[in-house]
């Protein structure tokens, strides 16, 4: 049997900040989530167990952030997704309803129904509420690797002030997962491929093997990587660095060039919580009088500045048919291209953000279930393969350190310190250097269990305020009001906490509505931060 | 009536109207403010030509509040990813004792490093609060030339010892009146940029010591000690006036001769700056290096 040339292996990064608001009934912020699961996590395992039921032979890369698979397996919330989603059938009823008199429409309107109620047997029926349940599943099948990430998705190059916050965030990460799933995971997701040199260090004392940095953190290594970004870099400590492919994610990213901006695909931005009356759609939006988008959709995207047209959902599929041919076709040229100049199998790697499928790219599952039925094709020579088992096909590789790098725009760290949002890092520094010097100071002192609880609530409030949600979406500006809220209260309770600590003013009933409100990370040890 | 409990005491139940004041009463009395305990100075990497810095000075460490206050950003090439012999150095004007700011440095694959301080009514610059060193980023591929020069640590050992550098000043004493300054040596550099201020004229000899290297760092041996067979770099700098626009004049202690010089210079956007050895400010000629 010939050498394999090349591989491909496909990562998709699953990550939602933490949002779950015990204190009200409902809250909007949590339907990300929702609509996450809805567009892009039940599509995804819809499509993992199609490829399975067709016995499809392939490797696919996922990355569950610790806050999603602390969402995806709290209770609260998967009660508030079934509620969630009788609301989104109840909509599509009212829908076909509605439109009665315009058959096309009214097809639309009961393809939502029928997905909505599919979507509702998959989640309660098959998988009980729990979708990591799924996702071990296609795990233990042989099909699926699953990696993590830090624990609240901290932007690590700018947490880095303190390498206890870096550690933690880390190892909470890690932690976490194998709580969940039982085992330790081989890879790791650097939240938004942030990287600097000596980060390393951390993965390899994690057990971590391999992660991920964007294409100039390999092509501006300390060495000139002798295989491009087609082959890891070891990083001097036997933990490996994979590089994204520039070529295939321009393929699906960009917004000019990429798949998901064919005319034939659905219209994100029509949606029926903007284009009905408000009386009618009142029930489904937020507050019942502000607009937001509710998942219905009826057109397609169709071009620009013209009229938008009815989605033709059989038409978009032999789309995301034909641009998963093309994917693959520019895959196989790549491999033929380059391979004769590798000295080793190469393997392209292509992450990611799990969310870009389903949700902003309507028929990104339907893309991704095809390309891993071609790639499974006899006809090309391409394999599917996770990073972990091409390191255990191809063992040595060339030392180099990978330059500073994130995978965001400009491609360094810019998009997360600037005058939006650079208030917040004397504020998690400070914190973070005030609870490194508490446990330090606590290390031979025996706590009692209310001391032990209100410092492993203190760490638990850092992490949160940590994630790099926060000064992303006060550089986006969108839900910039939520994002300082979070970091805030997440700091006061901090404070809080270490104020109570240190004055041993302890109140148990603040300490267990923090608790309840801030309810990650059980098993958090406090005495681990160092 | 939701009610909720802690998974730590399942006796105690609140409601959410319990959890939203308790919420509320925290954020009210414990929102993180700006008070500090203590004077400090942090850099950041943001990308291979920017850095970020937030400061804050506490008032009883300054001697007077009429003078102004300077961030002074220093390249170290002892600690930087490539061997260089390039030393530049430039000024930042501050406002106010605390703050953030985005620099724009020079050059990419540096280390960095800033003090903050006051220039005293004599001229001579007190030093009230120093950063961590950190790293910018490559920007570009290694290149054959950046590869670090491998030499054998006898003869490195050997020339450091005997290697003595010039420099063309007289030192007034650093004044260093902070009780809560670290222990970092203030670097050389802040007493050449005294001398420069003060135009002392004499010359000394400073006998460079060992110590300013790290344990085995050959490469930053090599970098002081390789000067023996090429020209001795200048003992003032090169001085490019508002440094690519960026509002500083970019003090540059090189060898007018050197490659990273001339590239330095090529980005000088004005052409103006001013040699070491002229007191004439320099118009850059058409090949852009300026050199004369």
């Amino acid at each position: 049997m010939a050498m394999q040339r090349g591989f491909l292996s496909i990562v998709l990064h699953a990550h939602l900040p933490f949002v779950r608001h015990p204190e009200y009934d409902n809250f909007f912020e949590e339907t990300w989530l929702f609509e996450a699961v809805t567009e892009c996590y039940i599509p995804l395992i819809r499509s993992l167990e199609q490829l399975h039921q067709d016995g499809v032979n392939y490797r696919l890369t996922l990355s569950l952030s610790p806050p999603l698979i602390t969402m995806l397996s709290s209770e609260l919330l998967q009660s508030r997704y079934i509620a969630h989603l009788n609301k989104q059938i109840e909509l599509a009823e009212k829908e076909i309803i509605r439109t009665a008199g315009n058959p096309e429409y009214q097809r639309l309107a009961r393809l939502y129904r029928r997905l909505y109620l599919d979507t509702l047997d998959i989640f309660s029926h098959q998988y009980n509420c729990n979708l990591l349940t799924a996702f071990k599943k296609f795990n233990a099948l042989g099909h699926l690797e699953l990696i993590t990430c830090a624990a609240t998705h901290g932007f690590l190059p700018l947490l880095n002030k303190n390498e206890a916050a870096v550690r933690n965030q880390i190892n909470t990460g890690i932690e976490t997962f194998i709580s969940h799933f039982g085992f330790a995971p081989e890879g790791f997701w650097l939240p938004e491929c942030g990287y600097y040199p000596s980060l390393e260090k951390h993965l390899k004392n994690a057990g971590i093997n391999y992660f991920f940095v964007d294409t100039h953190g390999i092509e501006n290594a300390s060495e000139s990587p002798r295989n491009g970004v087609y082959a890891p870099l070891n990083c001097g400590n036997e933990v490996m660095a994979f590089a994204r492919d520039p070529e295939s994610s321009r393929q699906v990213w960009s917004s000019t060039e990429g798949y998901p901006g064919d005319y034939d695909y659905r219209e994100y931005y029509s949606d029926i919580g903007f284009e009905l009356e408000l009386d009618y759609i009142a029930p489904y939006i937020l507050d019942g009088h502000t607009r937001i988008n509710t998942g219905i959709k009826y057109h397609r995207i169709t071009g620009q500045n013209l009229p938008k047209e009815i989605y033709q959902p059989k038409q978009a599929l032999y789309k995301a048919q034909l641009h998963a041919q093309d994917f693959i076709n520019k895959r196989q040229l790549q491999i033929d291209r380059l391979s004769t100049d590798m000295n080793r199998p190469l393997i392209i790697v292509t992450p990611y953000d799990a969310e870009l499928f389903g949700h902003w790219w309507y028929e990104g599952p339907q893309w991704l279930e095809c390309v891993l039925r071609l790639a499974d094709n006899n006809t090309n020579a391409i394999q599917t393969i996770s990073c972990a088992d091409y390191l255990k096909q191809n063992v040595t590789h060339q030392v180099a350190t990978p330059s500073a790098s994130t995978w965001g725009d400009q491609g360094y760290s810019s998009f997360w310190i600037n005058e939006s949002n650079n208030w917040i890092y004397p504020l998690l520094h400070k914190a973070a250097a005030d609870l490194e010097k508490l446990v330090l100071a606590l290390q031979s002192s025996k706590v009692n269990p209310l001391q032990e609880r209100a410092l492993n609530q203190a760490v638990r409030s850092l992490l949160l305020a940590q994630a790099s949600d926060w000064p992303f979406i006060m550089k986006t500006g969108t839900t910039v009001e939520y994002a300082k809220k979070r970091i805030t209260d997440h700091l006061a309770r901090f404070n809080y906490l270490l104020d109570s600590i240190k004055t041993n003013t302890i109140n148990e009933r603040s300490l267990s509505a923090l608790e309840v409100l801030d309810d990650v990370f059980p098993e958090i040890d406090f005495r681990s931060f160092h | 009536m939701t009610f909720w409990q802690s998974r730590y005491n399942p006796q105690l139940k609140l409601s959410q109207q319990d959890l939203l004041d308790i919420s509320e009463e925290i954020t009210q009395a414990y929102a993180p403010n700006d008070s500090y305990m203590q004077s400090e100075l942090v850099l950041m990497p943001v990308d291979p030509v920017t850095l970020h810095a937030y400061w804050n000075i506490k008032n009883n460490t300054i001697s007077n509040l009429g003078t102004q206050l300077i961030m002074r950003v220093y390249s170290d090439p002892t600690l930087s990813e490539y061997p260089s012999s390039l030393n530049l150095s430039f000024d930042i004007k501050l406002s106010s004792f605390q703050g953030q700011q985005t620099v724009s440095v020079p050059i990419a694959a540096t280390a960095y490093s800033a003090v903050i301080g006051e220039v005293n009514a004599d001229n001579s610059f007190s030093a009230l609060v120093t950063s961590d060193t950190i790293h910018v980023p490559r920007e570009t591929p290694v290149t054959i030339s950046d590869a670090v020069p491998v030499i054998d640590s006898e003869s490195a050992n050997t020339e450091a010892d005997n290697t003595q550098v010039i420099w063309q000043e007289a030192m007034p004493e650093h004044s260093i009146n902070n009780s809560e300054q670290p222990t970092q040596e203030i670097p050389m550099f802040d007493r050449l940029f005294v001398a420069e201020i003060n135009n002392v004229p004499d010359a000394i000899h400073v006998q460079r010591e060992n110590s300013i290297f790290p344990p085995n760092n050959n490469n930053a041996r090599h970098q002081f000690t390789s000067t023996k067979n090429a020209t001795a770099p200048e003992t003032e700098p090169f001085i490019l006036k508002n440094f690519n626009n960026q509002g500083y004049d970019l003090k540059v202690y090189a060898n007018s001769s050197d490659s990273e010089f001339a590239n330095i210079l090529a980005k000088q956007e004005s052409g103006f700056y001013i040699s070491p050895k002229k007191s004439n400010i320099t118009k850059l000629n058409s090949s852009g290096l300026g050199l004369y």
